[in-house]
């Protein structure tokens, strides 16, 4: 938790497309970043993401949002399995978004290092993986072209391993 | 005092990423955030990433997590032989936090794939490591006779709806969690000085869920730094345990019988489900600090600060 601060402090984040978001406090402390900047004394009053686009920040703040007004898992408290059942149908529901902006959402999480987040944007890259052949994976993440591996080079790998390609 | 303001920002996030760069985003995340994507899948598929890309090509043989399954195989000389590929194609310089492993086979060919896998893992110091058997006919014997690692902290073995038979002794000086589930005990392996339990001294959590014992004699769990315990259906587990834990504070009892709480001055949670009185019993220090208990059906008995208080069932009991 914050030192000094109360939770009615509002905090402004800056989008690289110079847009504007307020929000509480409470809800930027999701991030271990911002919450380490406050605590270090070194966020401004608008703190800029100059690599993150206002859609995937829009994303970010519902989802730190949610979970910030959720009940957090106390050791010994009683969790309230409503409250549970709730955020993973909101995370459901949340994941339910193009690759591309899963990517997205994934390394600005992962820039702001919201652990949650991140493990569940690995979850749902995941799960669309799963049980695809290499040729279908490549379309599902859309890899770089110039990364390509020459069909020589390719055949090399599937030689090499060919034990896990039957 | 001074001031923040000097300091650096770029505590900012994990690694460097570059962001915005258009179609393939995901090659430019840190290898740690794709080997998490990649212990999410099946490790057949993990392999297959080498033929993805440039980037792709060597990713796998660093992962740090191995999911083993027998059930992505057709056959076990096939497993088998997926297995000392994995091995033996694996950065041998990358510990290994984390082991899973999955069986629904048993012979002597798998005895020695758990073994090589384990051994493996314990010479990459594992830390966490869970041993899943899947259904069979009938009991199994698990396969490790002396399980010893400087290393483990959380060890997981289970197994529905059949047992596995524990012969094993253990020297695992560094775990915190034991998870057993449908296993059976014999003396040798509960016995007080040289059983499993006391061959963990730094327990702090220890589950057992659907136990059984071979014979008669009482069980004594004791460790100086266990804080958590819980027993679930152990209907079929006819003994007492012998409950000698200092630091417990969370105690969960589902359809356990015969719990003889000798001393526990710490506990200050206790859920109790069960329909018979006495297979929760508490001596005289056994249960000073409760400070919250959830019992559903039967009344029990508590000892609160040297007094017996009954719980009524059904009911909350909260000490204020």
């Amino acid at each position: 938790m914050s030192t000094s601060s109360s939770s009615s402090k509002k905090i402004v984040l800056k989008s690289a497309d110079n847009e504007t978001f307020e929000i509480d406090e409470i809800v930027a402390l999701e991030s271990q970043a911002i919450k380490n900047m406050i605590e270090d004394e070194c966020a401004d009053n608008v703190i800029p993401l100059g690599n993150i686009d206002s859609k995937t920040l829009s994303k970010i703040i519902e989802y730190c949002k949610k979970h910030a007004e959720s009940p957090k898992k106390d050791d010994n408290a009683d969790i309230d399995e409503k409250a549970v059942e709730d955020l993973k149908s909101f995370d459901a529901e949340f994941a339910k978004v193009d690759m591309p902006l899963i990517q997205d959402i994934l390394m600005a999480a992962n820039f702001l290092n919201i652990d949650n987040l991140i493990g569940l944007m690995c979850r749902t890259i995941a799960d669309r993986i799963k049980g695809k052949t290499p040729e279908e994976i490549r379309k599902i993440l859309n890899i770089n072209k110039n990364d390509l591996l020459s069909p020589e080079q390719e055949a090399k790998a599937r030689e090499e391993n060919s034990w896990a390609f039957d | 005092m001074e001031s923040g303001r000097g300091k650096t920002r770029m505590k900012f996030g994990r690694g460097k990423t570059r962001m915005n760069v258009q179609g393939d985003r995901l090659s430019n995340l840190p290898d740690d955030l794709i080997h998490k994507i990649l212990s999410l899948v099946g490790i057949k598929l993990v392999v297959q990433t080498s033929a993805l890309s440039s980037r792709w090509r060597y990713l796998w043989t660093s992962l740090p997590c191995l999911n083993f399954s027998s059930e992505d195989f057709k056959t076990l000389p096939k497993f088998s032989n997926f297995v000392t590929n994995v091995l033996s194609s694996r950065n041998n310089q990358i510990e290994m936090p984390s082991a899973i492993l999955s069986f629904h086979v048993t012979s002597e060919v798998f005895e020695v794939l758990v073994k090589r896998i384990v051994n493996y893992a314990f010479y990459h110091n594992v830390k966490q490591l869970t041993v899943s058997f899947l259904p069979y006919e009938s009991e199994v014997e698990f396969p490790l006779s002396l399980f010893s690692s400087q290393s483990l902290e959380h060890l997981t073995i289970g197994r529905r709806p059949n047992f596995i038979i524990l012969t094993s002794t253990w020297e695992l000086t560094s775990l915190t969690t034991l998870h057993l589930e449908s296993i059976t005990f014999n003396d040798e392996v509960t016995a007080k000085d040289t059983g499993i339990f006391s061959k963990c001294a730094n327990l702090k959590k220890l589950v057992l869920k659907y136990c059984k014992m071979g014979s008669s004699n009482d069980v004594d769990i004791c460790h100086s730094e266990l804080s958590s315990l819980t027993l679930e259906d152990g209907t079929l587990f006819r003994n007492v345990i012998n409950v000698v834990e200092p630091q417990l504070k969370d105690l969960t009892v589902r359809n356990w019988q015969g719990l003889h709480l000798i001393s526990a001055p710490e506990l200050v949670s206790l859920r109790f489900e069960g329909w018979q009185s006495q297979w929760l019993q508490f001596s005289s220090y056994g249960g000073g600090a409760l400070m919250r208990g959830e019992v559903v059906g039967v009344v029990v008995w508590a000892v609160d600060g040297g007094e017996v208080m009954g719980l009524a069932c059904k009911r909350r009991y909260v000490k204020t």
